[in-house]
C-alpha cells in the first residue's frame, strides 16, 4: 500500500519531492513541539494541482493526511500518527498579488510571515500577526493554528486578518472560503478553518487582510523587583483604558538567556521585566507612555526606559521572540503550557504556578503574553532522571486546572494538536465535544486530514457525527479510524 | 497535556539505556545536539532550505538526525551521510539561534563519522588531497605550476572555477620579513594559506603591502594549511595536526597579532583554542578587515573606484560574526560606496569544496549570488575568501556581466598607490 | 402567530427538542430591527429571547461582559458607557446582541475597529436539535476547539438560538469626531490612505463624512489633515456616525458588499439615496423597490465577486454564498444538519433559500 502510494507520487511529483527513507520520515515526525510521531510518507507539493494529486493519492491508498507547514508549531498539531502522508507547503510560496488599493494580498501557504511583511513595509502596510516563530513560520501554518503574537492585543489574531481561503478538502476538491470583499454569503466558515490545525484540508492559498503601519512607534521596558509588582502594573495599565499594541512580560530566568542572545539591553538583575509597546500617532504614543510611566512608578518600577529608535526596538523583540528557543540554554528539557486567564487574574494565576512550583519541587520559568493573560509557563526537568516526565505532566495539569478554574483557556494561541486534546474536556461538555466534531465532520466525512489532533478519535456522547454516513472510510484506513 | 499519547507518538528524549550509533571519538556531543530545541528558527537562514523547502536539508533537520543516532534510533549510513554532505557548512543558522547551538561544531563532529562510512575509493580521494596535499605546500605549489598548461584541458565546470596562475608569481615567494617605514607599531604575521598562496599570490602581496604601509613588521613563517577544508570534510585527525604545526609555527614567529586575509582560515585559526588547546595562538588571530579596524588605520587619499558591493563571506558573518568591521574600514576610504547585496547573508554556495562535490546545489545559489551582486550596479565586488571569490567570478562570468572581483586588500593597496602616485 | 418566551436556556432547549421531534418550525427572534436580513420564511411559531436579558458578568477591568442573548444594545451601551466603554457595533438601541450577531450587522465604523465577528469571544447557543452548546471562551485570546462564535454570526438564527455571549469590549475613546465635507467617492479612498485614525469614512452624493475616534490631540491632528486633503470642512463633536442615513427612509435599502476599489464604478450605477464605506467596501443604497433596479445592482455587485443582501425591505439576500452542489456547498449542508437536523430553524431563511 505504502510502496503503491509512493510510485503514484513520484509519478507527480518527481522523485526528489517524496521521501520514504525511515531517517527522513523521523526528520518529519517532529515539529517545534516535544513530541514526535511517526508517517509513512512525505510529499513536498510545489503547486495547488500537486496538493490535489498527493490528497487524491492518500485517499485511494488509505494514508491520511497530515498538512505541515516549517514544523514550527508548539502543540504536535502537525506530528504525524502511524498511516499517515505528511504534506509539505513550504515550496508553494510565491506571494500572487498585493492590491494596496484593496488592502489585501493573496499568497501561497508556503510564504514565510516574515517575507510577506518584508514585502509589504515599502508600501507602508503589514500582514499584522506576529507570533514568536514570524521569521520562519508560514502563513499557511499561522492561518492552521490561528497564530497570536504580541501585537495581537491591539491588532486581534490571525483570524481578524484573514479574507478567504483555499482548501483541498479531503476528496482531493478545491474550495474557496470567504471572499475579497467585507461580508460574503453563506455561513462564515473561515472561522472553523482558521485554526482548524490541518483537520478541515491542505490549504493552498490565502487571501491576507493587510493594515496600515503605524506612524509612531514607542517601546519602554519595565523592570520590577517581584514579578507580582509587574503582573499588577499590567492589570492597571488595561484597566486605564490605555490601548498598547503589545504587553509583554518575562521573569528573570528568561530575561537572563534572551539578553544572552539578543544583547537588547534587558536588566538582568530584575525579577521581571515588562515590554510595553504603543503605537498610532506621536501625540497619542506620547500621551500613552506617560500614562503608563506614571502607573509603573506607583507600582515600584526598578527600571523605566524607552526605546524608540527601530534598531534597539527591533532587537528587544528579538530578543522576546528568541525566549522560547534560548530555554535549552537553562535547563536540557522543558514543557511549554499555553494557557489562558482574565487578564485582571494575571497575579493569581503567576501565584498559582508558583504553588504548584514550589509543591513539586520544579522550576518554573514565565513569558507572559500579559496583556492578553496569556501565560507560557515553562517547566524545566531533566528527561534522565526517572519519572520526571509524568511528573512534569502532573505539574502542569495543576496548573491548567487552576487557570480553568479562574474562567480561562487551555490554549491561548499555540492550538491544541496532540498535546492539549486530552484538556479539551475539562473545559468542554461532551456536547460541545461532539458539534465539534460535527463541525469537523462536516469538511472531512471519512476523516482522513490530521487524524486525533484536537479532538481525541475515541468516544463520543451523541449519536453519530452528522454526515459520517456519507463517505465510508476506505477499508485499509487502519488505526487513525475510529 | 497527557501521557495517554496515541501509539507512534512519544516524548523526545533518549529511553533510558540507548546505546549510540556513533562509529569514532570525534562524534557530536550529546550536550550538543541536546542544545537545540528544534524551534525552527534557523530554518529562513539556511540556504539548502530556503532552496529545498526540506527538513532533511535544514540545520534543526541535520540536528534531528544526529539526535536520532546518538539516540540508537538511526545509523550512521549513507541517508545520514548525504543530509550532512548538502550541507554548506555556512552558519548562517548559528546567528538565528536563540539557544546558541554549535551547530558548527556538530557538523564537522557528524563529518568526521561520515568520512568513517564513506567508500573507500571517496575516503581516498578525499584523504589524498584533504590530508596530505593541502599539509604540503611545495606539492600545492608544484601542481599548480602544471595548471597553465591542464586549465584548458579541466571539464568546463573545474575549468571556471580555477583561476589563471601566473607563473612567474609562483616563482616569487612572499617574502619572510618586510619591514615597515620608519619605526613598527609591532610585528604581525601572516597566514598565506595553501591554495590562496598559489592561486592568489597578489591577494597575499597586497596585504603584505597594506599592513606595512600601516606600520607593522609583517613576517611569513613556515607554515601549513589552516585545516579548515580538512575538518569540513571529516578529517579532524588531519586538521588538528595541521592545526598544530601552525601553532608552533605562529608561536616561534613571536608576533603580537596574527593576520588571516581569508575568511574561512580566520575562522579556523580561531577554533585552535578549542580543537588543540592552543588558546594562546587562537586568541591572536584577527581577519584583516576586523585587524585595521581595531588597529586603526591611514585613510587612502582616495578610492580607484566609486562604488563596490561588498560580499560577506559566511565564515566571517556567521562563524566570526563579523559584520561592521569592513563596512567601518571602507566607509573610512574617501570617495567610496559601500553598496549592499540583496540578501547578502546567503552563502555564495562555494563553501569549501561544496562546490565540487555539491554542484547543482551549488550552482543555484552561485546564481542567484551573482544576480544579486549584479543588481548592485558596482563595477567592483569585494570578497575576503578564495572561495567565495571563485565562485562569484565564475557565476558573473554566466551572467555575462563584467564586475571585477577584488579582495578588500587588493582595494586598499589600490587605493594607497593611487596616492601615492597622487 | 405564536411567540414563545422561555425564561431560562434550560426552557428554551426543551422546547426546541420538542419543536424537533414535533417538526415545529421556528424563528428566533430579538429585537426584530433586522429580521428584513434574510430570505422569507414560514414558520409555525417565533422564540423569542426578550427573557434573556441579564448581565451575567462584566468587570470592566477586563474588558468583556457576559451577556444574554436578549439584552438590547441600548441596555448594553448604557452600562458599558458608565465605565467609558464600548461593544462597537453601532446597532439600533432596540436591537438585541443575539439578534445583531446572528444577523452579522457590523458597525460603520468598521475601517478601524473591525467587523461584530471580531468582538465575541464565546458564545452558548442552543442548538435547532436542542442541544446547549458552548463555544470560544471568556477570555481575549482562545485557540481551544472549532471558532464557532464565528459560525453564528451571520447564520440568521438557522443554527439555533444564542442565549449568551462573551462580547470583548474596548475603552470608549476620548475623543470623538466627525468632520464632514464635499467630495467624491475617490477622495474618500485618499482620506482612508492618508488618514490611519479614521475609523469611517462615508462618501455620499454630496458630502463626505469621516469618523476620527482617538486621543484628543491625535484627533486635531488629523482633523487638520482631512481639512488639507477635502478643503472646507465642518466639524461635529460627539454624534452619532453616521449623521445621517438617509437609505434606510426609502421602501428597500441594500447592503452591497464588494471590494473597496470597486465601490467608485458601483456608485455610478444607483441613484441617490447611497452611501459608501471607504476602505471598507460597503455600499448602502435605498431604491424604491425590490424589483429590476435591484436585479441590476445585484447583477453588478455580483461582477464584483460581491454580494447584495437587502437589510431594509423586502428582497432576501440575493446571490451569495457557495454554488449549489459544490463542495462547499455540501459542507454548509452538514454544518447545518449537525446544528438543525430536522431543519426547524428558520427555513428558507438562509443563502440559496436553504
Amino acid at each position: 500500500m505504502i510502496a503503491a502510494a509512493r510510485r503514484d507520487l513520484e509519478e507527480i511529483l518527481g522523485s526528489g519531492a517524496v521521501l520514504s527513507d525511515p531517517l527522513a520520515l523521523r526528520l518529519y515526525g517532529r515539529d517545534a513541539s516535544m513530541l514526535e510521531g511517526s508517517c509513512e510518507l512525505v510529499a513536498i507539493p510545489s503547486n495547488r494541482e500537486q496538493v490535489v494529486a498527493c490528497v487524491r493519492i492518500a485517499r485511494r491508498r488509505g494514508l491520511a493526511v497530515v498538512p505541515r507547514g516549517a514544523g514550527t508549531g508548539l502543540a504536535g498539531g502537525s506530528t504525524p500518527l502511524p498511516g499517515s502522508l505528511v504534506i509539505v507547503t513550504t515550496r508553494l510560496q510565491r506571494i500572487l498579488e498585493i492590491r494596496p488599493e484593496d488592502r489585501l494580498a493573496w499568497v501561497e501557504p508556503g510564504v514565510l510571515n516574515l517575507d510577506l511583511k518584508r514585502r509589504l513595509a515599502p508600501l507602508g502596510l503589514t500582514f499584522a500577526p506576529d507570533p514568536a516563530s514570524e521569521a520562519s513560520s508560514t502563513i499557511g501554518g499561522n492561518v492552521a493554528t490561528n497564530a497570536g503574537g504580541p501585537h495581537c492585543l491591539a491588532y486581534g489574531v490571525t483570524a481578524n486578518h484573514i479574507f478567504a481561503v483555499e482548501l483541498v478538502l479531503a476528496d482531493g476538491t478545491v474550495q474557496s472560503f470567504g471572499g475579497e470583499g467585507p461580508e460574503a454569503g453563506g455561513y462564515d466558515l473561515r472561522g472553523v478553518i482558521i485554526g482548524s490545525e490541518g483537520t478541515v484540508g491542505v490549504i493552498t492559498a490565502v487571501c491576507v487582510r493587510l493594515t496600515a503601519l503605524p506612524e509612531a512607534v514607542q517601546v519602554l521596558m519595565l523592570g520590577f523587583a517581584t514579578v507580582d509588582d509587574a503582573a499588577g502594573v499590567v492589570s492597571e495599565v488595561i484597566a486605564a483604558g490605555l490601548t498598547p499594541a503589545a504587553i509583554e512580560l518575562m521573569d528573570r530566568a528568561i530575561v537572563r538567556v534572551v539578553e544572552d542572545f539578543a544583547h537588547a539591553g534587558y536588566p538582568v538583575d530584575a525579577e521581571a521585566v515588562v515590554l510595553i509597546e504603543l503605537d498610532g500617532l506621536q501625540g497619542g504614543v506620547d500621551r500613552q507612555r506617560q500614562a503608563v510611566e506614571q502607573i509603573a512608578r506607583s507600582h515600584g518600577a526598578t527600571v523605566i526606559q524607552a526605546a524608540s529608535d527601530p534598531a534597539h526596538r527591533a532587537r528587544l523583540w528579538k530578543g522576546r521572540k528568541s525566549a522560547h528557543g534560548a530555554i535549552t540554554r537553562i535547563a536540557p528539557d522543558f514543557l511549554q503550557y499555553d494557557v489562558v486567564v482574565p487578564r485582571t487574574r494575571l497575579v493569581e494565576a503567576l501565584a498559582a504556578v508558583r504553588v504548584v512550583a514550589r509543591d513539586e519541587g520544579l522550576i518554573i520559568a514565565h513569558i507572559v503574553h500579559a496583556g492578553d493573560g496569556n501565560l507560557h509557563p515553562l517547566i524545566m526537568y531533566d528527561r534522565r532522571s526517572p519519572g520526571a516526565l509524568e511528573h512534569v505532566l502532573a505539574a502542569g495539569e495543576r496548573i491548567v486546572r487552576a487557570c480553568l478554574e479562574m474562567g480561562g483557556s487551555i490554549s491561548g494561541e499555540h492550538g491544541i494538536g496532540l498535546e492539549k486534546r486530552d484538556f479539551m474536556p475539562l473545559m468542554f461538555s461532551a456536547a460541545d465535544l461532539d458539534l465539534n466534531d460535527d463541525v469537523r465532520a462536516a469538511f472531512d466525512p471519512v476523516r482522513t486530514m490530521n487524524p486525533g489532533k484536537i479532538l481525541s478519535d475515541v468516544g463520543r456522547s451523541h449519536g453519530p457525527a452528522a454526515g459520517h454516513a456519507a463517505g465510508a472510510a476506505p477499508d485499509e484506513a487502519g488505526s487513525w479510524r475510529r | 497535556m497527557s501521557s495517554k499519547l496515541p501509539a507512534g507518538v512519544r516524548f523526545l528524549g533518549a529511553e533510558p539505556g540507548a546505546v549510540a550509533g556513533w562509529l569514532t571519538h570525534d562524534a557530536p556531543t550529546d550536550r550538543d545536539i541536546a542544545s537545540c530545541v528544534g524551534c525552527g528558527l534557523c530554518l529562513p537562514h539556511c540556504p539548502t532550505y530556503r532552496l529545498t523547502g526540506d527538513e532533511t536539508a535544514s540545520p534543526r533537520g541535520r540536528i534531528a538526525a544526529m539526535r536520532a543516532v546518538s539516540e540508537g534510533r538511526a545509523a550512521v549510513d549513507a541517508t545520514f551521510s548525504r543530509y550532512m554532505d548538502l550541507c554548506l557548512g555556512c552558519r548562517a543558522c548559528e546567528d538565528a539561534c536563540p539557544s546558541l547551538v554549535p551547530y558548527g561544531r556538530l557538523l564537522d563532529g557528524a563529518k568526521a563519522e561520515v568520512m568513517a562510512v564513506r567508500a573507500r575509493r571517496a575516503r581516498l580521494v578525499r584523504v589524498l588531497g584533504l590530508d596530505i596535499l593541502l599539509d604540503h605546500k611545495w606539492a600545492i605549489t608544484a601542481l599548480s605550476a602544471y595548471l597553465p598548461f591542464v586549465r584548458p584541458f579541466l571539464p568546463p565546470r573545474l575549468r571556471r572555477l580555477v583561476p589563471r596562475v601566473s607563473l612567474r608569481e609562483l616563482a616569487r615567494p612572499i617574502p619572510a620579513v618586510t619591514l615597515p617605514k620608519g619605526h613598527a607599531r609591532g610585528t604581525v604575521a601572516v597566514l598565506t594559506g595553501c591554495i590562496q598562496d598559489s592561486w592568489f599570490r597578489p591577494i597575499n602581496r597586497a596585504t603584505v603591502r597594506v599592513l606595512a604601509r600601516n606600520g607593522w613588521k609583517v613576517v611569513v613563517p613556515p607554515q601549513t594549511c589552516c585545516g579548515a577544508l580538512t575538518a569540513h570534510y571529516g578529517s579532524l585527525g588531519a586538521a588538528r595536526r595541521m592545526a598544530a604545526k601552525n601553532a608552533a609555527a605562529f608561536a616561534l614567529a613571536d608576533a603580537d597579532w596574527i593576520v588571516v586575509n581569508s575568511a574561512g582560515c580566520s575562522a579556523q585559526m580561531k577554533e585552535y583554542g578549542e580543537l588543540i588547546d592552543r588558546p594562546d595562538v587562537a586568541s591572536r588571530v584577527r581577519d584583516l578587515l576586523e585587524f585595521l579596524d581595531e588597529q586603526g588605520f591611514e585613510q587612502p587619499a582616495g578610492s580607484p573606484v566609486a562604488r563596490v558591493a561588498l560580499h560577506d563571506p559566511c565564515h566571517l558573518l556567521h562563524a566570526q560574526r563579523i559584520f561592521a568591521a569592513p563596512r567601518s574600514v571602507l566607509g573610512q576610504v574617501p570617495g567610496l560606496e559601500v553598496v549592499e547585496i540583496a540578501d547578502g547573508d546567503r552563502c555564495c554556495g562555494s563553501a569549501g569544496l561544496y562546490n565540487l562535490f555539491e554542484p547543482a546545489g551549488a550552482d543555484r545559489l552561485m546564481r542567484q549570488k551573482a544576480a544579486n551582486v549584479a543588481a548592485t550596479g558596482c563595477h567592483v565586488v569585494l570578497a575576503g575568501n578564495p572561495g567565495c571569490a571563485v565562485q562569484i567570478t565564475a557565476g558573473l562570468a554566466e551572467l555575462g556581466v563584467d564586475v571585477e572581483v577584488l579582495h578588500p586588500a587588493e582595494l586598499l593597496d589600490r587605493a594607497y598607490r593611487r596616492s601615492a602616485r597622487g | 402567530m405564536e411567540t414563545l418566551t422561555p425564561g431560562s436556556a434550560a426552557e428554551l432547549v426543551d422546547l426546541l427538542r420538542a419543536a424537533s421531534a414535533d417538526g415545529r418550525r421556528l424563528l428566533p427572534v430579538g429585537g426584530r430591527t433586522h429580521l428584513d436580513r434574510g430570505n422569507p420564511t414560514v414558520v409555525d411559531a417565533e422564540v423569542s429571547v426578550g427573557r434573556l436579558s441579564r448581565v451575567l458578568s462584566y468587570d470592566p477591568a477586563e474588558l468583556v461582559a457576559t451577556v444574554e442573548a436578549g439584552m438590547t444594545c441600548g441596555e448594553l451601551d448604557a452600562i458599558l458607557a458608565e465605565h467609558d466603554q464600548e461593544w462597537p457595533v453601532d446597532a439600533d438601541p432596540a436591537a438585541t446582541i443575539g439578534g445583531v450577531v446572528a444577523s452579522g450587522a457590523s458597525s460603520a465604523r468598521r475601517l478601524r475597529v473591525g467587523p461584530v465577528r471580531d468582538w465575541i469571544l464565546g458564545i452558548e447557543l442552543a442548538t435547532g436539535e436542542g442541544r446547549l452548546i458552548r463555544g470560544g471562551a471568556h477570555t481575549i485570546k482562545n485557540v481551544s476547539g472549532y471558532d464557532l462564535p464565528r459560525l453564528m454570526v451571520g447564520s440568521l438564527g438557522t443554527l439555533g438560538v444564542l442565549t449568551s455571549l462573551d462580547l470583548r469590549l474596548r475603552p470608549r475613546p476620548l475623543a470623538r469626531r466627525t468632520v464632514i465635507a464635499s467630495g467624491t467617492v475617490r477622495q474618500a479612498a485618499a482620506v482612508v490612505a492618508a488618514v490611519p485614525l479614521a475609523c469611517g469614512v462615508l462618501a455620499t452624493p454630496d458630502s463626505i463624512e469621516v469618523r476620527l475616534e482617538g486621543w484628543p490631540e491625535d484627533v486635531e491632528v488629523e482633523s487638520r489633515a482631512v481639512a488639507r486633503l477635502l478643503g472646507g470642512t465642518f466639524v461635529l463633536d460627539d454624534v452619532a456616525f453616521p449623521s445621517r442615513q438617509p437609505w434606510l427612509d426609502v421602501a428597500v435599502t441594500v447592503e452591497a458588499a464588494v471590494v473597496p476599489s470597486a465601490l467608485v464604478e458601483l456608485t455610478r450605477l444607483v441613484s441617490a439615496p447611497w452611501g459608501v464605506l471607504a476602505g471598507v467596501g460597503i455600499l448602502w443604497a435605498g431604491i424604491a423597490s425590490a424589483g429590476r433596479p435591484l436585479d441590476e445592482l445585484r447583477a453588478a455587485v455580483s461582477a464584483f465577486g460581491g454580494v447584495a443582501p437587502v437589510i431594509c425591505g423586502p428582497g432576501g439576500l440575493g446571490q451569495g454564498g457557495p454554488r449549489r452542489g459544490s463542495g462547499a456547498w455540501a459542507i454548509q449542508e452538514r454544518i447545518k444538519a449537525a446544528f438543525d437536523p430536522v431543519g426547524i430553524m428558520a427555513p428558507g431563511r438562509f443563502w440559496d433559500g436553504s
